[in-house]
C-alpha cells in the first residue's frame, strides 16, 4: 500500500508534467513557435552534454536546500516561508567568515559553511519562538523577517563588507574557503555533497527518530499529536531549526560553492529568489527530503535548459519563463491541494 | 387555520441509506400542520437530524416522497426547500462574525450577493423595516447594528432564526436549539416559538430533552433507530412513556455477575470542574471512584459534558479545579505520556481525530502515544524500526486487524479495523491498569461490536478498571457494573446496573430525576 501510494504520487507527477508541457505547447503554437523544437532544445540544454548536466546540478544545489526548509515546515504543520531571508543571512555569514579568516584549506571551508548554517539558524529562531510563545503566525513573521534580512544584508554588504575595488559586491571569499570545482568548466562544486548529505540526514531524522516521528504526527494530525503527548513547542522549534540550517547552507553554497564570483552582490542578485523557488521545489517533491532532491534537479534542468530554448529554438525569454512556470505550477498542484486542504481544515 | 384533511406537509415512507451503507431512516411517516409545534424526540443517531435535513433539502431521501399542500415536491437543495417555505436553523451557525446583525440577515438574499451590495443604503433601509416588523411579531429582540461576533450564542441563534424567517418561510425547523442556551434563554425561545405559532407558522423542534419537549410542543413524534416508534399529543404524554419509547422496550438483565468490588480504588475523581471550548462550565464538580475489575459507565446524551470529562481525565484538556488520581498518584493536568506511565490507556471517541494519523501506516500508528517507550528506541532516540514492525504485526494478529500489510496506510482501513488497531495498540501496552473507552463500538458492525465487548470483559476479568463512556444504553446495561448519568455537566445519579432499569436511565438522561 505504501508502494502504491508512492506509485500514485509518481504517476500524478508524470501526468502533471504532460499537462504542463501540453499547455506550454499550446502557448508556443499561439506565438508561432514549434513546441517540439523548443522542448528538444530544453531537454538537450539540460542534459545534452556532461557540462550541461553539471550545470543542471549546480542550479539544483541551493534549490534542494531551500525546498527542504519549506518541506520540513509542512511536515511539522507549518508554513515556513522564511527561507529567503534565512538564506541571505547564511550567505552573508559565509562571505564574512570566508572572506576575512585566512584558515588552512578544509578548515576554512568548514568554518564558512558552519557560519552560514549557524547564523541562518539563529535568524529562523525568532519566528519560531514568536510562534511558540505568542502564537504569532509564521507566515506573517517570516515574511517580515525576509524583508528585515534583505535590508540588513544589503546594508552590511554596502557599508561594512564591500569590495573596495568593485563597489557592486562584497569582499571576495579567500581561496582557502572555497569549495572545489568538480569539473573544470562547470560551476558545480563539492558543495553538492553537503547539500545531498543534509537532505538525507533530515530524511533520517524525520523518519528514523522519535522527535522526527513526533514532528510528522504534529504536522499530519495535531489532535493525534496532543493525544500522543507530543509537545508542539518542540516540534515547531525543531522544524524551524532544521529549515534554518538548510537555508543557511543554501545561501552559503552560492557564495563559497559557486564560481566564478565568490562574493555577494549588493543587489543580493546571486541568491535572491532561490528561497521562494524552494516552495515550488518542495511541492513538486511532495515535501519529502528525498523527493526534494529529485525535484530540485528537475527545477535545475528547467533553468539550465530554458536558456537553450531561448537561443536554439528562438522562443522569447518571457515565453520561456511562462512555460517553465506553467510546468512548475502543474507539478505543484497535487501537493499544493493537500497542503491547502489541511490548512483550510484548521 | 387550515383545517383541510390533507396535512400541510407530509413526508411519506421516507427511507435514507447513506452511501457508506448505513441505514439512517426506514419507512418514516411524518406530518406537520399549519400553526403547530411538533417535537421530534430521539437519542443520538435516532435519525432526527437526517429526517429534517431531508425536509429542508440538504439531503435527498433514498425512498419516499414529500407532499406539501397535496402537491408532491422534490427538493434538490436547501434553496428549493426555502422557496416552498421550509427553513432550518442548525446547531452550528453560519454567521459572519465581523458583519452586523442586519448585514448577516440580508446577506445572500434579494440580490445582496457580496459585501459591495451591503453599501447600498436603500436596500439596507428597506431590509431594516422588514426586520423590525418581524421582530415585533416574533419577539426576537436583536441589536441590528452590532457585529455578530460580539453577541452571545443565544442572540446569535436569534439572528439565525431571523435570517430564515426573513425569507418568508412557513415552517421553521430548529435542530437541538437549546444545547447551549441558558435556562432563561430557553424560556424566551419557547415564547418565540409560541409567537410564531400565533402567526400561523409551524415549528419543528428537534430535541432529546424530555422536559423541554413536554413544555414547548403540541405533538411529539419519537424516533428510534431510524423509525417512528411513537406519536402522541403532548397533553397525553408523560416523561415515563416518552423515555420508554426513546430507549426501547427490550429489557436485558445484566449478564456478568457482580464481584462485589473487592478491588482497590483505581481512579479517584474529586470535584472535577472543566470548561468547554466556549469557556462555559462543561463539567461541574464531578466526583466518583472506579475500582479494579469494575466497569463504570457514563451514560448521557452527547453534549452534556462527557467529552470534556474524558479529555480532562486523559490529559487533553485542562481541569479548572478538582483532583484526579490513578492508583494513588495524583495526575491532575498531567501530560498524556505521564498518564500512560501511570497505567491509563485511552480508546478515544474519535478514531480519526485523536486515535490515528490517517496518512501514517499501520506500523507508524502502532506507536502513536508509545513513541517514547524505551522498547522502541535506540541510542540518540532513534526509532527501533524492527521492534516497531514486530509490534505492528503482533497487534494485527492478536487483535484481528485485517489489512494487506503493516505498511498499509490507516486511511484505507475499514472503521472496524481502525478501531481494532487502536484498541490493540492501547491494550498491548505493558502496564495497563485503567482503560478509558469512549464510544468503543460507535460505527462498528455487529461482529466488531461483539469483539470489542469481549475484549472489554476480558480486561475486566483480568482486574483492570474500565471507564466506559457510551451513548448506547444497551451496551452500557450489558457491560457495566455501575452507571453514572451525566446531564448538563453533573452526575444526576450513580446507579448499580443490577438495581436499575433502562427506563430509569433513559429518564435520567433526559434530565428527570425521580
Amino acid at each position: 500500500m505504501k508502494l502504491s501510494s508512492r506509485a500514485k504520487a509518481v504517476s500524478q507527477s508524470f501526468f502533471a508534467i504532460i499537462i504542463g508541457l501540453l499547455i506550454g505547447s499550446f502557448l508556443m503554437i499561439i506565438f508561432g513557435f514549434n513546441p517540439i523544437n523548443a522542448y528538444y532544445a530544453l531537454f538537450v540544454g539540460a542534459f545534452g552534454t556532461v557540462t550541461d548536466v553539471l550545470e543542471t546540478l549546480a542550479f539544483a544545489v541551493p534549490l534542494m536546500l531551500t525546498g527542504l526548509t519549506f518541506a520540513v515546515g509542512v511536515r511539522a504543520g507549518l508554513f515556513n516561508i522564511g527561507s529567503e531571508g534565512q538564506m541571505y543571512l547564511g550567505a552573508l555569514a559565509a562571505v564574512v567568515i570566508g572572506g576575512t579568516l585566512d584558515l588552512p584549506f578544509g578548515l576554512g571551508v568548514v568554518c564558512a559553511t558552519l557560519a552560514g548554517a549557524f547564523v541562518s539558524l539563529l535568524w529562523s529562531l525568532t519566528p519560531a519562538i514568536l510562534k511558540v510563545t505568542r502564537g504569532v503566525h509564521e507566515v506573517i513573521s517570516t515574511i517580515m523577517f525576509n524583508w528585515i534580512a534583505f535590508w540588513l544584508t544589503t546594508y552590511l554588504i554596502v557599508y561594512h563588507f564591500g569590495d573596495p575595488t568593485s563597489a557592486e559586491r562584497s569582499i571576495r571569499v579567500l581561496p582557502s574557503s572555497r569549495y572545489l570545482i568538480l569539473f573544470e568548466g562547470s560551476t558545480l562544486t563539492t558543495v553538492i555533497f553537503v547539500a545531498v548529505a543534509y537532505c538525507v540526514l533530515v530524511y533520517f531524522i524525520l523518519w528514523g527518530t522519535k522527535v522526527g516521528y513526533e514532528l510528522r504526527v504534529e504536522g499530519s494530525n495535531p489532535d493525534a499529536g496532543r493525544y500522543a503527548g507530543v509537545k508542539v513547542w518542540k516540534t515547531t522549534l525543531l522544524a524551524f531549526m532544521l529549515g534554518g540550517i538548510a537555508s543557511g547552507l543554501a545561501g552559503a553554497s552560492q557564495i563559497i560553492g559557486r564560481p566564478p564570483v565568490w562574493s555577494f552582490y549588493a543587489t543580493l542578485g546571486n541568491v535572491a529568489g532561490l528561497g521562494f523557488d524552494g516552495l515550488g521545489v518542495a511541492l513538486i517533491g511532495r515535501n519529502h527530503p528525498i523527493g526534494v532532491i529529485a525535484a530540485s534537479i528537475f527545477f535545475g534542468a528547467l533553468i539550465q535548459g530554458s536558456r537553450y530554448m531561448q537561443y536554439n529554438a528562438g522562443v522569447y525569454f518571457e515565453l520561456v519563463r511562462a512555460i517553465t512556470g506553467i510546468i512548475i505550477i502543474a507539478l505543484s498542484v497535487p501537493e499544493a491541494i493537500t497542503v491547502l486542504r489541511r490548512w483550510v481544515k484548521k | 387555520m387550515n383545517d383541510s384533511i390533507t396535512p400541510f406537509i407530509s413526508m411519506m415512507s421516507i427511507g435514507k441509506i447513506y452511501p457508506d451503507g448505513t441505514t439512517a431512516l426506514t419507512d418514516v411517516h411524518f406530518k406537520v400542520e399549519r400553526g403547530e409545534i411538533v417535537g421530534l424526540l430521539g437519542e443520538n443517531g435516532a435519525g432526527k437530524t437526517t429526517l429534517m435535513k431531508i425536509l429542508s433539502g440538504l439531503l435527498q431521501p433514498t425512498s419516499g416522497k414529500i407532499i406539501i399542500n397535496g402537491e408532491s415536491v422534490n427538493f434538490k437543495n436547501p434553496i428549493d426547500a426555502l422557496s416552498r417555505g421550509i427553513g432550518i436553523v442548525h446547531q452550528h451557525f453560519a454567521l459572519v462574525p465581523i458583519y452586523s446583525v442586519l448585514e448577516n440577515i440580508i446577506l445572500g438574499q434579494e440580490g445582496v450577493k457580496n459585501s459591495i451590495d451591503l453599501l447600498s443604503s436603500l436596500k439596507l433601509e428597506r431590509a431594516r423595516e422588514k426586520i423590525h416588523k418581524l421582530i415585533e411579531i416574533t419577539g426576537l429582540e436583536v441589536p441590528l447594528d452590532a457585529p455578530v461576533g460580539s453577541l452571545s450564542l443565544g442572540i446569535q441563534q436569534r439572528v439565525e432564526i431571523l435570517k430564515v424567517l426573513y425569507r418568508g418561510i412557513d415552517v421553521l425547523i430548529l435542530d437541538e436549539p437549546t444545547s447551549f442556551l441558558t435556562p432563561q434563554e430557553v424560556k424566551e425561545l419557547f415564547q418565540i416559538m409560541k409567537n410564531l405559532k400565533k402567526d400561523n407558522k409551524s415549528v419543528i423542534f428537534i430535541t432529546h430533552k424530555l422536559k423541554e419537549v413536554l413544555e414547548a410542543t403540541d405533538r411529539i413524534v419519537v424516533l428510534r433507530n431510524g423509525s417512528v416508534v411513537g406519536e402522541t399529543l403532548t397533553s397525553k404524554a408523560s416523561p415515563e412513556s416518552l423515555a420508554l419509547m426513546m430507549v426501547g422496550r427490550e429489557f436485558q438483565p445484566p449478564k456478568i455477575e457482580e464481584k462485589g468490588f473487592a478491588g482497590k480504588d483505581l481512579l479517584k475523581v474529586d470535584r472535577l470542574t472543566v470548561k468547554s471550548d466556549f469557556d462555559t462550565l462543561a463539567v461541574k464538580e464531578i466526583s466518583f471512584d472506579l475500582k479494579e475489575g469494575e466497569i463504570f459507565a457514563v451514560a448521557g446524551v452527547e453534549g452534556n459534558g462527557q467529552a470534556e470529562l474524558v479529555e480532562a481525565l486523559t490529559g487533553l484538556r485542562k481541569a479548572e479545579s478538582g483532583k484526579i488520581s490513578v492508583g494513588g498518584f495524583e495526575v491532575t493536568n498531567k501530560n498524556p505520556i505521564e498518564l500512560f506511565r501511570a497505567g491509563m490507556v485511552h480508546i478515544p471517541a474519535d478514531r480519526h481525530k485523536h486515535g490515528l494519523v490517517l496518512d501514517f501506516s499501520i506500523a507508524e500508528n502502532s506507536i502513536l502515544g508509545r513513541q517514547w517507550e524505551p522498547d522502541f528506541l535506540l541510542t540518540f532516540s532513534r526509532l527501533n524500526l524492527p521492534r516497531i514492525r514486530e509490534l505492528a504485526s503482533r497487534i494485527m494478529k492478536e487483535f484481528n486487524v485485517i489489512a494487506p500489510s503493516i505498511d498499509t496506510v490507516a486511511k484505507s482501513l475499514s472503521g472496524g479495523n481502525q478501531q481494532r488497531l487502536i484498541v490493540g495498540r492501547e491494550l498491548s501496552k505493558r502496564n495497563v491498569k485503567l482503560i478509558i473507552a469512549v464510544h468503543p463500538t460507535r460505527g462498528l458492525d455487529i461482529a466488531s461490536t461483539f469483539y470489542m465487548h469481549e475484549v472489554l470483559i476480558k480486561m475486566k476479568t483480568a482486574g483492570k478498571g474500565i471507564l466506559l463512556v457510551s451513548a448506547d444504553l444497551d451496551e452500557i446495561m450489558e457491560l457495566s457494573d455501575r452507571i453514572a448519568v451525566i446531564y448538563e455537566g453533573k452526575f444526576l445519579d450513580i446507579k448499580r446496573t443490577s438495581e436499575t432499569t433502562k427506563e430509569e436511565i433513559g429518564l435520567l438522561m433526559g434530565g428527570i430525576n425521580q
